[in-house]
């Protein structure tokens, strides 16, 4: 399908290692699944994959590989070059990967970004398996989705406070015994 | 008790085990007389027939579990020692066998399923994420199972292999036969 813009809340698309990535505006995401759902027959939800980029593009953090001069990966054997990641937009990219399950079956990332706090609608309408994918990323990252009928959490105990795959959170455990540690 | 007996008159091939508490005098002579006669009291009886017939819990939490179920297998045959009737029902069950990491969410419900279990009970905590939380230092998992309930064998491995988790449970019996109590009258914690 050759036209992304079409679809409604559309920002940007990009194509990279033969994926297709097409980012919309968070509050028309809906509507944009439900476009892509009946007009370009991507029947099928896969994955829901929220993910973290608090610290992006600061020293240290992921982005950043080799000398301390900088190495360009793409450029095999440059030293010298700051390979640096781009920008992100905000704290928070929810991508749904999706499917279309036909004879010719094509895969798309659709991506919405969000703040810390930022609720995100939920596309439960159009493929019910979202259900507890976003379930998880409220859970895991703290993504509020609006419009979930049964918004709780999924993998941790219902009282436990924080979500713990954000960049933030502690990894936590015990000091081992007989090490420095205690 | 035996007082001053050889480990091996004990059936216990192993001195890594808890010693058993000593006891009168007198009883170590009946021991003797017993052994040299050819006598045996009632409560012998009763632990030989425990350790020859002990049904384990089906409690495969994670890939420790795909050990214990390759004892059942013909290759190590857990059936030569009569443990191979796994029984889903804790009311049935005398041995737990907790295989796996145990999740904090997934606590609750172990130690619910060992208070369903009748005594005697014995448990073995398989595996390292059973014996310490293994690998695993995180918010998630619970660091050892003896935190919530009472371990009579730790098999250390990641997984153990099925000749090891044997080896643990050969020893547990071996225990037994001696007369070291299930581990929930021994230890004081999570009894």
């Amino acid at each position: 399908m050759g036209a992304w813009e079409a679809v409604p809340g559309f920002v940007s698309v990009r194509e990279q290692h033969g994926e297709t990535t097409v980012v919309v505006e968070t509050e028309r995401l809906p509507e944009a699944a439900e476009y892509l759902r009946d007009e370009a027959h991507f029947n099928m939800l896969s994955d829901i994959a929220p993910t973290d980029y608090l610290g992006w593009g600061r020293a240290g953090v992921s982005g950043y590989i080799g000398t301390p001069g900088g190495r360009d990966l793409n450029a095999p054997m440059t030293q010298g070059y700051q390979a640096l990641p781009e920008a992100r937009p905000k704290r928070f990219s929810i991508s749904y990967h999706l499917l279309s399950v036909s004879t010719e079956p094509r895969r798309l990332r659709l991506q919405c970004w969000a703040d810390d706090g930022e609720p995100v609608p939920s596309v439960i309408g159009v493929w019910p398996t979202a259900d507890w994918h976003e379930r998880e990323a409220w859970d895991m990252m703290g993504i509020r989705i609006e419009g979930h009928p049964h918004l709780r959490r999924l993998l941790m105990e219902d009282d436990w406070e924080g979500h713990p795959l954000r960049k933030d959170y502690p990894i936590g455990g015990e000091p081992v015994r007989f090490s420095e540690e205690e | 008790m035996a007082v001053g007996k050889p480990l091996r008159q004990l059936g216990l091939k192993s001195e890594r085990l808890l010693m058993p508490q000593k006891a009168s005098y007198f009883q170590a002579e009946v021991e003797n007389l017993e052994e040299k006669v050819g006598l045996t009291t009632l409560e012998k009886a009763i632990r030989w027939a425990q350790t020859k017939s002990m049904w384990p819990d089906t409690f495969g939490l994670a890939c420790c579990a795909i050990e214990m179920m390759s004892i059942v297998s013909s290759r190590y045959d857990i059936a030569r020692f009569g443990m191979e009737a796994f029984r889903s029902s804790p009311r049935q069950a005398d041995l737990l066998i907790v295989s796996g990491r145990v999740s904090h969410k997934m606590a609750a419900p172990l130690r619910q399923i060992y208070d369903q279990m009748l005594e005697p009970k014995w448990v073995i905590a398989m595996g390292a994420c059973a014996s310490s939380g293994g690998m695993f230092n995180n918010y998630a998992v619970l660091q050892s199972v003896d935190k919530i309930v009472a371990v009579d064998v730790y098999v250390p491995g990641c997984p153990p292999r099925p000749e090891q988790l044997m080896e643990g449970i050969i020893r547990l019996h071996e225990a037994i036969q001696a007369g070291v109590p299930p581990a929930y009258d021994l230890r004081s914690v999570a009894s």
